[in-house]
């Protein structure tokens, strides 16, 4: 995935997050989407979100995640589509000040086209060889 | 959000489109409006994900496919049906942890278990054969199409064409229908042989000795906390339901009053707890990559929630059974064994592989 594009977290979480996740998609229409799926497999966790992170978003993902799993509650993590092994407070902080660069931009830019000006180099950006 | 945008960003796509599989998917559609499901629209993928899914996205539903978990389970039922060697499922299994390592971001380690597959392609041989390739063929189709019916019938859940309190009724059924029995095991011995009375002693012996599935350790207790841990347990088996009689009833329009009509459902049927034992394998596969991943120890080939679904699928099979079903079925269970062949083959490499440094992996 390109660096200047937003990068996407898809985070799937216990019921027990329903009622935040569902406030958190009224307050960020355009960046978090809450989504309902089934699959073969089936999973443990019910509530799956993707968001589309801005540097407004960023803190109160971070805080949502930090919560469940202070909580002890399992949560799933993967960004432009990589799991992010051991999902913890220490990882979650260096994802998010990895991510911080190519995230700078107006929420309302997320699903924008328009490319943005990189502040440094993207450390992963996502991007997969 | 558009389908586009979430299949980006929740899969390591290979390719937007993929090519060509054994499953005629566009067939599969025409079968679909045919039988009325005009508006679903099936999005086919290609990713090393391998998932296949209905997902609902700002109050829209969508139905994806995915080519690659088809190619994963023609693969299997390759090793299933043709392998002779223990070091073709090593191979194959080394391959999936490698890509599951991939997408976990663990890229070094991932590295070993390509190398230790692309040393053993060459050599592995027996599982290309292509004796009893029309059952290989119709098994693989059959999965295929059982997966995206059960996705289906979860479409149908979804735009609420399904019965909601089908759900709730499907759950007690469950429960209930483990009333006064010990274990699984128990009743699952009760009912063959309440449905299999021609079947002798020694017959049922022999195909039972392996107790394949191992439900002895499943009872009401067990399915109870399921039911309550496990989100969408029920509707899971509603739709593996929903799935084997949807495949009935195509095949019936097909084939009923054909010669070989009897052997093709039997193989449409069989075909079924064989994908669950793929899904397992897979399942298991991936845990392992996880477990290399981070360093924990590797997990044991067990998992209640698949084997509730085998259980379940047993059930929903009443009304077909009949005794060369079953041993046809028990035969195909038998291929567990080729589970736990994944299972022993694997467990030493994969120690070795993980201690050893990948310098030395790349040397060998």
């Amino acid at each position: 995935m390109p660096g200047d594009e937003a990068s996407a977290l898809h985070i799937r979480l216990s019921s027990d997050n329903e009622e935040k996740i569902r406030e958190l998609a009224l307050q960020y229409p355009n960046q978090v989407t809450p989504i309902r799926a089934r699959r073969l497999e089936g999973s443990d966790l019910a509530i799956e979100v993707i968001a589309i992170l801005s540097p407004a978003l960023m803190p109160i993902i971070y805080k949502v995640i930090v919560e469940a799993l202070r909580a002890r509650q399992h949560v799933e993590l993967r960004i432009n589509g990589i799991k992010v092994r051991g999902v913890s407070e220490a990882t979650l902080l260096k994802i998010m000040e990895k991510l911080t660069p190519s995230a700078n931009r107006a929420p309302q830019d997320a699903k924008s086209k328009k490319p943005t000006r990189k502040v440094r180099s993207d450390p992963d950006g996502g991007s997969k060889k | 959000m558009t389908i586009g945008e979430y299949l980006k960003y929740t899969r390591s796509l290979r390719e937007m489109s993929s090519p060509e599989s054994i499953y005629d998917v566009d067939q599969f559609t025409e079968t679909l409006r045919a039988s009325g499901f005009t508006d679903v629209h099936l999005h086919i993928t290609y990713s090393t994900d391998c998932v296949s899914e209905v997902v609902e996205l700002d109050g829209k539903i969508y139905l994806v496919h995915d080519r690659y978990l088809g190619q994963r389970l023609n693969m299997l039922n390759r090793i299933f049906f043709h392998s002779t060697e223990a070091k073709d499922a090593a191979m194959y299994a080394s391959k999936v942890i490698g890509e599951r390592l991939m997408m976990a971001g663990a890229h070094i380690k991932a590295i070993g278990f390509f190398s230790f597959y692309e040393s053993l392609h060459e050599k592995c041989v027996s599982y290309k054969q292509n004796n009893n390739l029309f059952w290989r063929l119709l098994t693989t189709q059959a999965q295929e199409e059982f997966v995206i019916l059960h996705e289906l019938a979860h479409y149908l859940f979804f735009s609420r064409r399904l019965d909601e309190g089908l759900i709730t009724r499907k759950a007690d059924d469950l429960r209930e229908s483990l009333g006064g029995h010990k274990n699984f095991s128990d009743m699952e011995e009760l009912f063959v042989r309440n449905l299999t009375p021609g079947l002798d002693e020694g017959s049922y012996i022999r195909h039972r000795r392996y107790d394949p599935w191992d439900f002895s350790n499943l009872d009401a207790e067990r399915l109870d906390e399921i039911l309550r841990q496990v989100p969408n347990f029920a509707e899971e088996c509603l739709c593996d339901e929903f799935a084997v009689q949807f495949m009935v009833e195509k095949l019936n329009k097909l084939a009923l009053g054909t010669e070989g009509y009897a052997a093709q459902l039997d193989h449409v049927l069989a075909a079924v707890p064989l994908l669950f034992q793929h899904v397992e394998i897979l399942r298991w596969l991936k845990k392992i990559a996880e477990c290399i991943a981070d360093d924990s120890p590797l997990p044991l080939l067990s998992d209640d929630v698949i084997r509730c679904r085998v259980f379940h699928f047993w059930h929903t099979l009443r009304a077909q059974f009949s005794e060369r079903l079953f041993i046809q079925i028990m035969q195909r269970e038998n291929g567990r064994i080729f589970s736990e062949k994944f299972d022993q083959t694997l467990r030493t490499p994969i120690k070795n592989w993980v201690d050893t440094d990948v310098p030395t992996l790349l040397g060998r």
